[in-house]
């Protein structure tokens, strides 16, 4: 049985050319930055002279200028003063802007306008002066350059410019790329920040919350092309978006700013030591690799064989192999001499999860243009009855809004049963050693990465990370839309469901828009549809709103438009719609029948119709729905929801049968489950909840019932979801029927 | 090899000279060859053999500067000790960085043509600051010594120098390592045939 090979970048040659780069700014060293919070610049620009563009004084003029950047910086802001009376120095840890003749008692030479020299310490600015040099005479004016007589200088955009080098942008012309840029090293008529400057404001002093520097996924790697063959250069990184890349050639400085990208028709010329710098807000990373490229093929040759393993079941095994001559080469693995799995681009082969079974010899075949060469054998020989820990699956990263719940899960085997212990930036989180690790009220301080490690009497893994990004939207996540899916028997005339409005600190009344559509059903292939559907909406025991047909109604129309509502496509179907614009704060019952005790199949819908834009914090929310059906044999319940907004929203879906008893409730199904889908895809599934303290202590926060049997049938997922649909199914396990109530609960 | 690495931050948008106010203005304005040999008080071919910072304090004001010491191998205008040692503003000590934009970066070992002006008394040494500094790399390939500017631009004909230190397309760099680089001699050469054009001027 072939197990998984993982393939570490091969050759793609004649490629797609990379996206081009978003940014084409450039940082200056090390991508050094200010700390966060203030930049105060001293202005110290006396004796003022009249300005062309009738600003008070030069200060005035740089205070603009600095004012010009502060609407792109987040972390960090620039304050200025005009009244310091310190004395202006080199390395005194103030910020100067002056006008002098000379930098520490040297001249700046005769073609020098002005410097911006700055001190740091690592990555960290910590001191930057601006000297604008009275060799020449100077001017403040927007537009065009002039060639005014005896004036030489326009002061505004040296200004705006040299405070571009205070933040620690450099010259973007000067790295290879061409964009407009008041950055740039060249200068005319540009006197006010470009997208460009802007986009690179905005990389260095974005908000950190969760930033993470880039580290080395998929690394450069030696090549060796034949001349006029295509070679990729490609390399990628984890960490945070967005990304900049500095290609290098023998440490030359090359005009590419993309993660990868192909040259074409290699020539000599290009051959030497290639580098790339990825760098972000928080860092950066380089990889190197060395390009040689040859009139004729090279054969392959071995210079390192693979290494015999021993290894315990469970774990993953790597040979490698080390190998000169021309690129492409390809690399067919073979077991006891027969071919393992198929030829591929990498030196490396990965067996996951190894077994008695995968004992035996391993070769490899390494083959190009210029002939092949097998490697020496190595043996893998298994031990042992017990297993590594393996993380089957690992937490996922998540934009979550300031305030709320997110949920980490993480799936793991080993023999014995590992242990667990969920990190935070590579610290373990006192006490959180259980799996889901919930997070509730999350802040930005909690913002970061989290990894899972599972430890038996084996070894250890670590999951892969995931990055908490917590935002502060107005536009957070939210469930905008309910609905049940069922099928109405002659046996039940009607089936009811619970919603709820509401949420913590909101207050005022809710538009929502209620369907019970079978008729409509039709135009999606289904046929044997309830045939004349009827709602109601109860407050209590009363019925506060109701309807039969819809009738083609213009405002109902208009309201299925805006909540993006499939249309009932015939004025006169007899499906049903209610629209109420004020809905209170509360718990409600919908209840759908057949007008004339017909059956068949149904869906009752629910629709927050507050639009987008006037969603605030304070206002209410659909937070709960909850149905109790029979489900005979093979019978599925189903749910969708939708999760509107721009972050992440933690949902709560419970499948309750056996946990109904203590209530009171008799013919409960046995043994209920429930998978959640996003598209067709299953995504999450649950059987039995295993008593999980976790589950009950969320279920708890958000008024479920505790259900008190820990061992019991039930099931239950607990999971933070992105914005999008989603639809959950109830089923019985082996034929299990019976009464089951179906919940899908907001977790703020 | 220790790399110098004082990243210099000269001025920026500089408008240019009252002669072409409305031409494209550079930090340093880029110095015709003829300027860079007529404003150069000494030329030499070197190779770096130190390189030294050190924090300098003078009443509440500090600087670091870097001093770069370098081995004459052929003097090619004035004349010089058998080993100079230049001064730049900037550089590195412990933790501390000093960093002004634009500076020319130097490692020990390297070989380079140097325009020396005002040492010791500009915070750049060199005409036109990194356009006085030319570095002589050997092509693997060929094995042959070739000049190329402080942009890594190959130099294949002296009034390129005037040209901006900005660094092109990889498209543009593979076109100028197409071309036929300068050797230091032919460098060198076009450095004293100017020189000499200039004499009858600088000895009025």
């Amino acid at each position: 049985m072939h197990k998984l090979l993982r393939l570490l970048p091969g050759l793609a040659l004649g490629g797609l050319l990379a996206t081009p780069c978003l940014y084409a700014f450039t940082t200056t060293t090390g991508s050094a930055v200010w700390p966060d919070g203030a930049i105060v610049m001293n202005l110290q620009l006396a004796p003022n002279a009249p300005l062309s563009d009738g600003q008070a004084s030069w200060n005035a003029a740089a205070a603009k200028m600095l004012a010009q950047w502060n609407q792109h910086l987040v972390r960090s802001t620039f304050y200025w003063t005009t009244d310091t009376t310190t004395t202006p120095a080199s390395g005194n840890l103030a910020n100067e802007v002056i006008f002098s003749a000379d930098n520490f008692g040297r001249a700046y030479g005769d073609s020098t306008l002005a410097v911006t020299s700055s001190f740091r310490i690592g990555t960290r600015i910590i001191e930057a002066d601006v000297t604008f040099n009275t060799k020449y005479k100077w001017d403040s004016y927007s537009g065009p350059l002039r060639g005014t007589s005896g004036v030489n200088a326009e002061f505004s955009r040296v200004a705006l410019h040299e405070f571009g080098h205070v933040i620690g942008l450099s010259h973007p012309d000067q790295a290879g790329q061409f964009v407009s840029a008041v950055m740039n090293s060249t200068a005319g008529d540009i006197d006010t920040l470009t997208d460009d400057d802007k986009s690179g404001a905005a990389f260095l002093y974005a908000a950190n919350a969760g930033t993470v520097a880039p580290s080395l996924l998929i690394p450069l790697y030696d090549q060796s092309p034949l001349k006029g063959d295509s070679v990729e250069f490609s390399v990628s990184v984890s960490g945070s978006a967005p990304f900049s890349y500095q290609w290098r050639r023998n440490n030359v400085v090359q005009g590419v700013s993309t993660a990868s990208f192909i040259l074409s028709n290699i020539s000599a010329a290009s051959a030497g030591n290639w580098s790339v710098t990825v760098t972000n807000s928080r860092g950066s990373v380089t990889s190197s690799m060395v390009l040689t490229v040859t009139d004729t093929y090279v054969a392959p040759t071995i210079s390192s064989d693979p290494i015999s393993v021993t290894s315990l079941p469970g774990r993953n095994v790597v040979f490698t192999v080390g190998a000169k001559g021309s690129t492409p080469r390809a690399y067919q693995w073979k077991k006891d001499g027969v071919n393992y799995g198929n030829s591929t681009a990498s030196d490396t082969l990965t067996i996951a999860d190894v077994q008695p079974a995968d004992a035996g010899r391993y070769a490899v075949v390494v083959s190009n243009n210029g002939g092949s060469v097998t490697s020496k054998e190595a043996l893998l020989t298994i031990n042992g009855t017990t297993a590594a820990p393996k993380f089957i699956s690992s937490p996922a990263a998540q934009t979550i809004s300031s305030g709320s719940t997110v949920i980490f899960n993480a799936t793991v085997s080993g023999t014995p049963a590992p242990t667990l212990s969920w990190h935070r930036n590579g610290t373990p989180i006192s006490g959180a050693t259980q799996n889901p690790l919930v997070l509730t009220k999350a802040s930005a301080a909690q913002a970061g990465t989290y990894t899972c490690v599972a430890t038996n009497s084996i070894g250890s893994s670590t999951s892969n990370p995931a990055i908490l990004t917590i935002s502060s939207t107005n536009d957070f996540g939210r469930l905008i839309n309910l609905s049940i899916l069922t099928n109405l028997s002659a046996a039940e005339s009607y089936f009811t469901l619970g919603v709820t409005i509401g949420g913590e600190n909101t207050f005022g009344t809710k538009p929502l828009l209620i369907r019970a559509a079978g008729p409509a059903l039709r135009r999606f292939g289904l046929t044997d549809v309830l045939p004349d559907p009827r709602l109601e909406l109860l407050s209590g025991s009363t019925v506060i709103s109701s309807n039969d047909n819809w009738a083609g109604a213009d405002s109902l129309k208009k309201a299925f438009t805006s909540v993006g509502a499939f249309d009932y496509s015939e004025p006169a179907s007899k499906d049903a719609a209610v629209y109420k614009s004020d809905t209170a704060l509360g718990g409600y019952t919908i209840r759908v029948g057949d007008t004339n005790g017909g059956t068949g199949s149904v869906i009752a819908e629910i629709y927050d119709a507050t639009s987008s834009g006037n969603f605030v914090g304070s206002t209410p929310r659909l937070i709960n729905l909850a149905v109790l059906k029979q489900l005979n044999a093979d019978a599925i319940l189903t749910t969708g929801f939708v999760i509107g907004g721009s972050t992440a929203k933690t949902m709560l879906i419970r499948a309750i049968g056996p946990g109904l008893a203590p209530l009171g409730v008799p013919g409960v199904m046995a043994n209920p489950k429930i998978e959640l889908f996003s598209g067709s895809v299953v995504i999450a599934r649950n059987d039995n909840w295993e008593g999980l303290p976790q589950l009950n202590s969320v279920g708890n926060s958000v008024g479920a019932f505790t259900i008190t049997d820990t061992n019991s049938n039930d099931a239950i997922l607990l999971i933070t979801l992105a914005p999008g649909s989603y639809t959950a199914q109830l089923s019985g396990v082996n034929g299990s029927t019976g009464l089951a109530l179906l919940e899908v609960y907001e977790v703020p | 090899m220790k790399t110098f690495c004082i990243n210099v931050r000269l001025l920026t948008l500089s408008l240019s000279l009252l002669i072409i106010p409305h031409a494209v203005a550079t930090t340093v304005i880029a110095p015709t060859f003829t300027e860079l040999v007529a404003q150069s008080e000494s030329v030499l071919w070197g190779e770096v053999t130190a390189i030294n910072s050190e924090l300098v304090t003078q009443g509440n004001s500090r600087a670091i500067f870097t001093r770069v010491t370098v081995t004459v191998r052929e003097q090619i205008i004035g004349t010089n000790p058998t080993t100079v040692t230049l001064e730049f503003l900037g550089g590195t000590v412990g933790e501390l960085t000093m960093v002004v934009d634009g500076m020319p970066r130097f490692a020990v070992g390297q070989n380079d043509i140097l325009f020396v002006q005002n040492n010791g008394r500009q915070i750049c040494p060199l005409v036109g600051m990194a356009h006085g500094r030319y570095s002589i790399v050997r092509d693997p390939l060929t094995g042959t010594d070739q000049v190329t500017r402080d942009n890594g631009a190959t130099l294949t004909n002296v009034a390129q120098v005037s040209h901006p230190l900005t660094k092109g397309t990889l498209t543009d760099t593979l076109q100028r390592l197409g071309g036929t680089p300068l050797t230091p001699a032919a460098f060198i050469a076009e450095i004293r045939a100017e020189k000499a054009r200039q004499f009858p001027i600088n000895t009025r």
